[in-house]
């Protein structure tokens, strides 16, 4: 249900914007959202529908792209695709990773017109 | 390109200074509604509250049950009750702490509201996450909720003594638990027969230690 809390915090930034750039409706938010985020998209869509409305951003478009979990092995310098949430390098079998990617939740583009 | 929960970051990152300054340790204790969070707090305050200045956050959706079950070990408390909200967030983790005189504290327990999912996502500037879990809620919760036992740096495992109860399979879960999150720090215990706290206690004495240099 955190979706609910992040999508409230896409709105204010949203409006912030839109505030900024002088837009008067706004036709799509893109996403970046990493794999880490358990995020459901489609829990992710009915709260922005249900939130957006009456907002500037009422008849929006929301759009999400997922950004894979990539990993850097410190023991023998690896990097690699997570898959199903395994955290072991599969060169050397470390458990000993840092994350370089996955983590997003970021606004990549608005739309809209002034 | 912004980051969608930077308002929450940005205090957060605020509380880690003021805590690292003021020597203060903070850990985030998340775990399911009923997996022993409340009294996982009651055992460990007893058998610190003589050494260490303890400070207790309590979120919880409403009441103020667990707040007045730690009532009787007469530390500050402060209960942030979010109306529904499935998480605590910065902003209202940083006007809890200005109620503590954090000159004279040591550490400062945050129970997160019961819930796998959305205490994992916010940052609310402590130094570690907690994650309890109990054997009654099988051994599948670290695949189902990988999150929280990624990002935690410990774990603790309630209610061992009714293990023999249940289907909980140990070897998967610490096989699931390992290719999560090798780093993690794993203790088990009886929190409701006070068995096998010592691993735990020994963690937070030495993680306050080396925090608060």
């Amino acid at each position: 249900m955190h979706e609910f809390s992040i999508i409230e915090n896409i709105l204010t930034i949203v409006e912030e914007i839109s505030g900024k750039e002088g837009l008067t409706s706004i036709s799509k938010v893109s996403l970046l959202i990493g794999k880490m985020r358990q995020i459901v998209p489609d829990t992710m869509s009915f709260a922005f529908e249900a939130a957006a409305k009456g907002t500037i951003a009422d008849s929006a478009v929301l759009e999400m792209e997922f950004v894979p979990i990539k990993i850097h092995c410190n023991a023998c310098e690896n990097e690699f695709v997570v898959h199903n949430h395994t955290y072991v390098c599969e060169q050397c079998g470390s458990t000993d990773l840092s994350v370089l990617e996955g983590q997003e939740l970021i606004i990549k583009n608005i739309e809209g017109e002034r | 390109m912004k980051n969608i929960l930077n308002a929450n970051q940005n205090k957060a990152d605020e509380i880690k200074e003021q805590l690292l300054e003021k020597k203060v340790l903070m850990v985030n204790i998340i775990g399911s509604p009923g997996a022993g969070k409340t009294t996982l707090l009651e055992k460990t305050i007893e058998s610190l509250k003589d050494t260490y200045s303890i400070a207790v956050i309590e979120g919880d959706v409403a009441t103020d049950k667990d707040a007045r079950r730690l009532q009787k070990y007469d530390i500050p408390i402060v209960l942030i009750n979010t109306d529904g909200a499935c998480h605590l967030e910065s902003i209202s983790i940083q006007d809890a702490l200005a109620e503590f005189d954090l000159d004279n504290t040591d550490i400062v327990f945050v129970e997160n509201v019961g819930n796998l999912v959305c205490p994992a996502e916010f940052d609310i500037g402590e130094y570690a996450k907690i994650a309890v879990i109990s054997v009654t809620e099988g051994d599948d919760k670290p695949e189902k909720y990988p999150l929280l036992f990624r990002e935690a740096k410990a774990m603790i495992l309630n209610k061992v003594d009714l293990i023999e109860y249940t289907d909980f399979n140990k070897p998967e879960f610490d096989e699931s638990l390992r290719i999560l999150n090798g780093g993690l720090s794993k203790f088990e215990m009886s929190c409701r027969k006070n068995e096998g706290l010592e691993g735990w206690l020994n963690w937070l004495k030495t993680t306050h230690s080396e925090t608060t240099k």
